[in-house]
C-alpha cells in the first residue's frame, strides 16, 4: 500500500470528521427529555403505591387506639401522608409530558423539571423531620407513658427502628440531592450548546 | 443494570459517538429528515441493546454494529419505497472542478461525503468506519467479515473514492 493512499486517507479521516451537524445538541436535549418523562411517572406511581399501602394502616391504627396521644401521632402521619402525596401531584403539574415543538420547549420543560425536582427535595427534608418528630411522639407515648410494661428490649428495638427509618431517609435524600446535582450540570451544558448554536 | 445507570451510560455514550454516527447516517441516507430518523432508530436500539452489552468489544464497535445493522435495515426498508436512497444503485457524483488544496475543509468535507455516499454499500461501510478512526479490526468485527475482506474492500474503495475526487494518482 502506497505512502500516497495512507496520505490520502488520513486527509480524507480528517475531511470527513470536520462534519458540522448542529442538531446534535437538539437530539441530545429530545433524548434527555424522553429519559426524564420516564423518571417522572416512576415518582408518581411509587407515591401511590406508598400512599395506598400507609394511609390504611395509619388510619386504622389512628381510629381503632383508645389512646389520645396515639390517635393524634397516626392520624397526623396520615394527614401528612395525604399531603405530601397531593404536593407531589401538584409539583408534577404540566412536566409529565415528554414531546415539545420547538427546542425552547424541550429546555423549557428540562429547567422547570429540575426546579420542581429541588422543591420536592426540599419537601422531603421537611416531611422527613416532621415524620421523626411524630414518630417519636408515638413512641415516647407507647414505651414511657406508663399504660403498659415495656422491656429494655423493646425500647431499644423502638428507637432503633427510628434511627434507622431517619438515617434512611435521609441518605436517601442527600443521594436524591447530589444525582439532582449530576443531572442539573448536564442540563446546563447541554443548554451552552443550544444556546452557542 | 438499573434503569438510571442505562440512562447515564447512554447519554454519555451519546455524547461520545453522536457526531460520528450522524456522519454514518449522512452515508446510509441523503433526505436529512431520514437521517434524523436514521439516527434516532439507531440510538433507540443503542439503549435498547445496552443491557445485553457485557463488554466483551468496545462501547465504538458496539454502538457502529448496531448502527450498522440499523443502517443496512433503513436501505432494506426505503428500497421498496423509493429509488433516492443511497444503496448500490445510487448515481455517481461527478468530481468537483477545483483542486483539492484550494477548496475549505467543509467544502472538502462536501466533495468526500458525496463521493462516499457514490460507492457501492460495500465499499461504503468499510470506508466509513475506516474514515471514522476504526481499525481494520474493528472494522471486521463490526460488519462480521474477516480481516482481509474488509482490506480488499479498503484498497478498492481508496481506489473509487481517488478517482470520484480526481485524484493523481491510482492506489493499486
Amino acid at each position: 500500500m502506497s505512502t500516497d493512499n495512507d496520505v490520502d486517507l488520513k486527509q480524507w479521516a480528517t475531511d470527513w470528521q470536520a462534519a458540522p451537524y448542529d442538531v446534535e445538541s437538539a437530539e441530545q436535549i429530545r433524548l434527555y427529555v424522553k429519559q426524564r418523562t420516564g423518571l417522572f411517572w416512576s415518582f408518581a406511581v411509587a407515591d401511590l403505591l406508598v400512599a395506598g399501602i400507609a394511609l390504611p394502616v395509619l388510619v386504622y391504627l389512628g381510629v381503632s387506639s383508645p389512646r389520645q396521644t396515639e390517635q393524634m401521632a397516626m392520624l397526623s402521619l396520615a394527614s401528612l401522608t395525604v399531603a405530601t402525596v397531593m404536593f407531589g401531584w401538584w409539583n408534577r403539574r404540566g412536566v409529565l409530558r415528554s414531546s415539545a415543538t420547538t427546542i425552547a420547549d424541550y429546555i423549557a420543560i428540562s429547567a422547570e423539571r429540575l426546579r420542581r425536582m429541588r422543591m420536592a427535595l426540599r419537601i422531603g427534608w421537611i416531611v422527613l423531620a416532621a415524620e421523626l418528630i411524630l414518630f417519636s411522639i408515638w413512641i415516647w407515648d407507647r414505651v414511657y407513658s406508663g399504660a403498659r410494661t415495656v422491656s429494655p428490649g423493646e425500647i431499644r428495638f423502638a428507637w432503633s427502628w427510628l434511627a434507622g427509618f431517619t438515617l434512611l431517609g435521609a441518605f436517601g435524600l442527600i443521594k436524591f440531592g447530589r444525582w439532582l446535582n449530576r443531572d442539573a450540570e448536564r442540563f446546563e451544558a447541554l443548554k451552552r450548546e443550544l444556546e452557542r448554536d | 443494570m438499573d434503569a438510571e445507570s442505562r440512562d447515564e451510560r447512554c447519554v454519555r455514550m451519546l455524547q461520545e459517538h453522536d457526531r460520528s454516527l450522524r456522519r454514518l447516517a449522512a452515508s446510509y441516507e441523503r433526505d436529512p429528515a431520514r437521517q434524523e430518523d436514521l439516527v434516532q432508530d439507531i440510538w433507540f436500539a443503542v439503549w435498547r441493546a445496552l443491557p445485553q452489552f457485557r463488554g466483551d468489544c468496545s462501547e465504538r464497535t458496539f454502538v457502529f454494529r448496531i448502527a450498522h445493522n440499523r443502517g443496512v435495515s433503513h436501505i432494506d426498508h426505503w428500497q421498496r419505497r423509493r429509488t433516492d436512497v443511497l444503496d448500490e444503485e445510487a448515481p455517481i457524483a461527478a468530481p468537483g472542478p477545483d483542486p483539492e488544496h484550494s477548496l475549505s475543509q467543509q467544502q472538502r468535507h462536501e466533495r468526500l461525503r458525496r463521493a462516499v455516499q457514490a460507492l457501492p454499500l460495500s465499499m461504503r461501510q468499510v470506508v466509513v468506519l475506516t474514515l471514522e478512526g476504526l481499525t481494520n479490526a474493528e472494522v471486521a468485527e463490526v460488519l462480521g467479515i474477516t480481516g482481509n475482506n474488509v482490506a480488499v474492500r479498503l484498497t478498492r474503495a481508496r481506489a473509487e473514492l481517488s478517482r470520484l475526487l480526481g485524484a493523481k494518482k491510482d492506489p493499486s
